[in-house]
């Protein structure tokens, strides 16, 4: 099933603490896939990245990903998410956000990172096809 | 020419993992869904059924990505980057399918398709390997 609409049963799945698996494309052409803190609200998808890494300059450049949630308890149930990236927000809001996903997976208010002077940036997914399955 | 799978990261090459698999959409957007795997060392083979979206994108470009998160530790994980070398035939397909759902979920026999369900193996070649932790 696919459109742009998230059926209700799969809520459980936008609102718990899942590690996710972000796609971006790379400059030629092949896929990258990492695991992604996301945080949904409103319609919208929410990943962070440190600036200058593989997939921020991905998502600068080619602003389209693919998000993938599954149920930790059933890999058979997940939703899968593709859509452009319609805002990224560097620097405060990207560290107030990281700070926010820190919180909701770890339960630690602030991130710590390997590197201190990382820059960090939010990334907005807008929605434009979905598919739940399971 | 495949790069080497690094040993540091076997043991999240040799167990039934549920990995993430990118592939290319016609217009270039990526794709992505949750597929079973194994692995010999030197490539990776994953199972889908003939027409499904994943393997109409492959048909048209066989690049793809491919990510394993350590279940213990969702900061350590190998990311692949690279293309499919080979399209099994339908036998073949079917054998690597009952192989992974013995090795997934214990039964011999994967019975779970629809009808008329074609399975086709990709054998992939690693180009590039990212890893974490």
């Amino acid at each position: 099933m696919t459109s742009p609409i998230i059926p209700s049963q799969y809520a459980d799945l936008l609102e718990r603490p899942i590690v996710a698996s972000l796609a971006t494309t790379m400059a030629d052409g092949t896929p990258q896939v990492t695991p992604v803190w996301f945080h949904y609200a409103d319609g919208l998808f929410y990943v962070n990245a440190a600036t200058g890494r593989i997939k921020d300059r991905n998502m600068q450049a080619r602003p389209y990903v693919a998000l993938l949630i599954v149920d930790p308890n059933n890999p058979y149930r997940y939703v899968a998410v593709r859509g452009p990236i319609t805002q990224i927000d560097v620097g405060e809001i990207g560290r107030d956000h990281i700070n926010f996903l820190s919180n909701r997976y770890f339960g630690r208010p602030i991130y710590q990172s390997d590197n201190p002077d990382e820059i960090r940036a939010r990334y907005t997914v807008t929605p434009h096809h979905i598919s739940a399955m399971g | 020419m495949a790069v080497p799978l690094p040993g540091s990261f076997h043991d999240l090459l040799t167990q039934p993992i549920l990995a993430s698999l990118a592939t290319s959409m016609p217009d270039g957007a990526p794709h992505v869904t949750p597929v079973w795997f194994d692995c010999d060392l030197t490539y990776v083979y994953v199972n889908s059924v003939v027409g499904y979206r994943k393997d109409r994108n492959l048909r048209a470009d066989p690049r793809l990505a491919l990510l394993i998160v350590d279940p213990t530790c969702a900061t350590r994980y190998i990311s692949i980057r690279g293309r499919v070398i080979g399209f099994s035939d339908a036998d073949t397909g079917r054998a690597h399918l009952n192989r992974l759902s013995l090795a997934y979920t214990g039964q011999a026999e994967y019975t779970d398709d629809a009808p008329g369900d074609i399975h086709v193996c990709y054998t992939i070649e690693p180009l590039h390997i990212a890893t974490m932790g």
